[in-house]
């Protein structure tokens, strides 16, 4: 069962809450629309997702945000603001007590931005999220250039495009909003701090940030050992999860990472 | 399903049908009564999320001219209850007659039209033909032979899945048409398709390029598409999203003048 809620400014946005008939407390997965991508999720993700927590006990929350779907631009706030409004309508009118927040790209920004501001923020779901480029990075990408002569041609002609000033570096990078590595560790630790879950999911659909394993622990320090954090690195998947075994594999992975977070969360709650 | 407020929205956002088959529907502009009342029927697969904004904006546009729109999502699509595997034609055809219904109640018109997109409108003109209760139909750049259709969306998908999943080419096919959901039945009902208007025995429009020629037989008026428009089909990047054009909402004005003067 699926209850249609407004809230925002004007209660101009409109989102989707799923299982109504679980417990008024039931937790939240809060999932903000990702990209152009309307808030029923990269091929429906975020639907099936719905689908599938509902059978354990977990509510989810999908909506638009702010000039994405059906959501009006002129709503006087921002995606972040859109976000924060989205968890204060279900604290006070849903029960909301503990949320996880997050989704693919922007959405995953989103999820670490709101776990920052929002202490009933317990987890976040940063599939394709921030993460840094530095020396692994390089190396990888150096690696994959020697190895083929095709993308070697290709960063030569890169390189010369940067030099005419024609435009043609232009990366993922340019349209995300990210705090510096250094801040990025020190939130780390402050969400670590409040116990608060992290599942990183990098696909191969980002080579133009995200190459090699061992960047998390360059971008992330020691905090990215702690036992609270889970990353994973699935090369053969791209950034919005286009085939039926692969979706079902991120499928799987979320409502198992769920089940321990919000468990863990109870018992540290009792 | 329900809804938890009652403040002001753009659009009444509401679940057409009953509770064990729910369709996420939202209805544009019923201020004031109005004698014909539009349901925006989204084209399919890749092409119904890509498109979303834009059918909200024309559905804004036409309830300004005094038309309420409503829009919706076929069973076991977008934010409509069921499982993808559940949409097919059949399906659509039941989405159809709930849709229609549940305009006629809630904005108390008489009279309906249907502006179909796509793939949706041959379906739409297979219902109207056989037992669609409506008064117009309006067939946005439709697709005209499904046979040839899904062999375009099956060699498209193809293709997308090469480019996508590189590094795991032993990855078959999985019952998807560019990532969703297209049973047997789907595809079966789909190719068994060809458009052909004159059985539909109401007035039918088409919108088209005007690269597509002539249209379709049956069709009694056309209105062509401004140059530029961008497609809806796997010409257009997955993750792009359509907008509504100065010159396409000029389109849509011209449109909305003919449905309230000429609708029957």
């Amino acid at each position: 069962m699926e209850t249609l809620v407004r809230f925002g400014p004007q209660q101009r946005l409109l989102g989707i809450l799923s299982g109504s008939e679980l417990p008024a407390n039931a937790p939240i997965l809060v999932l903000p629309s990702a990209g152009l991508v309307p808030r029923a999720g990269p091929f429906r993700l975020h639907v099936e997702m719905a689908q599938r927590l509902a059978a354990r006990g977990v509510r989810t929350f999908r909506f638009d945000v702010p000039g994405v779907g059906e959501a009006p631009r002129e709503s006087g706030c921002d995606y972040r603001g859109a976000t924060f409004a989205a968890l204060e309508q279900l604290t006070a009118h849903h029960g909301g007590t503990r949320f996880v927040v997050g989704g693919v790209c922007s959405a995953a920004d989103l999820g670490w931005i709101a776990a920052l501001a929002n202490e009933r923020v317990v987890g976040a779901l940063m599939l394709d999220g921030m993460c840094y480029t530095g020396p692994w990075f390089q190396l990888a990408r150096i690696r994959g250039m020697l190895a083929s002569p095709r993308r070697w041609l290709g960063f030569v002609r890169r390189l010369i495009l940067r030099g005419s000033g024609d435009g043609g570096t232009h990366t993922t990078l340019d349209a995300r909003d990210w705090p510096t590595r250094a801040e990025a560790q020190q939130q780390m630790q402050q969400l670590l701090m409040r116990n608060v879950r992290l599942l990183f999911i990098y696909s191969g659909g980002i080579s133009d940030y995200f190459r090699d394993v061992r960047q998390f622990g360059w971008s992330f320090g020691r905090a990215a050992r702690d036992t609270r954090v889970t990353m994973l690195h699935w090369p053969d998947c791209d950034h919005t999860y286009y085939t039926r075994v692969h979706r079902d594999r991120l499928l799987a992975t979320v409502e198992a990472w769920l089940g321990t977070v919000f468990v863990t969360d109870e018992e540290t709650a009792a | 399903m329900a809804t938890d407020a009652s403040a002001t929205l753009d659009a009444e956002p509401f679940w057409a049908g009953s509770p064990q088959r729910p369709l996420y529907a939202a209805l544009h502009g019923v201020a004031a009564p109005a004698p014909l009342g539009i349901v925006l029927a989204p084209p399919l697969l890749a092409e119904q999320p890509r498109s979303r904004r834009l059918l909200m904006q024309i559905a804004e546009e036409l309830a300004a001219k005094g038309l309420p729109c409503l829009r919706f999502d076929y069973f076991g699509t977008g934010d409509s209850a069921g499982a993808g595997t559940a949409h097919d034609v059949a399906a659509m055809h039941t989405d159809f007659d709930t849709v229609v219904a549940a305009l006629r109640e809630r904005a108390g018109v008489a009279r309906v039209a249907v502006i179909a997109w796509r793939g949706a409108a041959l379906v739409a003109a297979d219902w109207s033909a056989r037992d669609g209760n409506i008064d117009a139909l309006v067939l946005w750049e439709p697709v005209t032979d499904g046979a040839a259709w899904l062999a375009e969306l099956e060699a498209g998908d193809r293709a997308e899945r090469t480019l996508r999943a590189r590094r795991a080419p032993d990855i078959a096919a999985d019952g998807q048409l560019f990532g969703f959901p297209a049973s047997s039945s789907w595809r079966r009902g789909i190719a068994a398709l060809a458009l052909d208007t004159r059985e539909v025995r109401k007035p039918v429009w088409t919108v088209q390029r005007q690269a597509a020629g002539a249209p379709p037989a049956g069709s009694s008026r056309c209105f062509m598409l401004p140059a530029g428009t961008p497609h809806f089909d796997g010409a257009t990047t997955m993750d792009a999203t359509l907008f509504l054009s100065r010159p396409l909402r000029v389109l849509v004005d011209e449109l909305a003048n003919a449905l309230t003067s000429a609708a029957p």
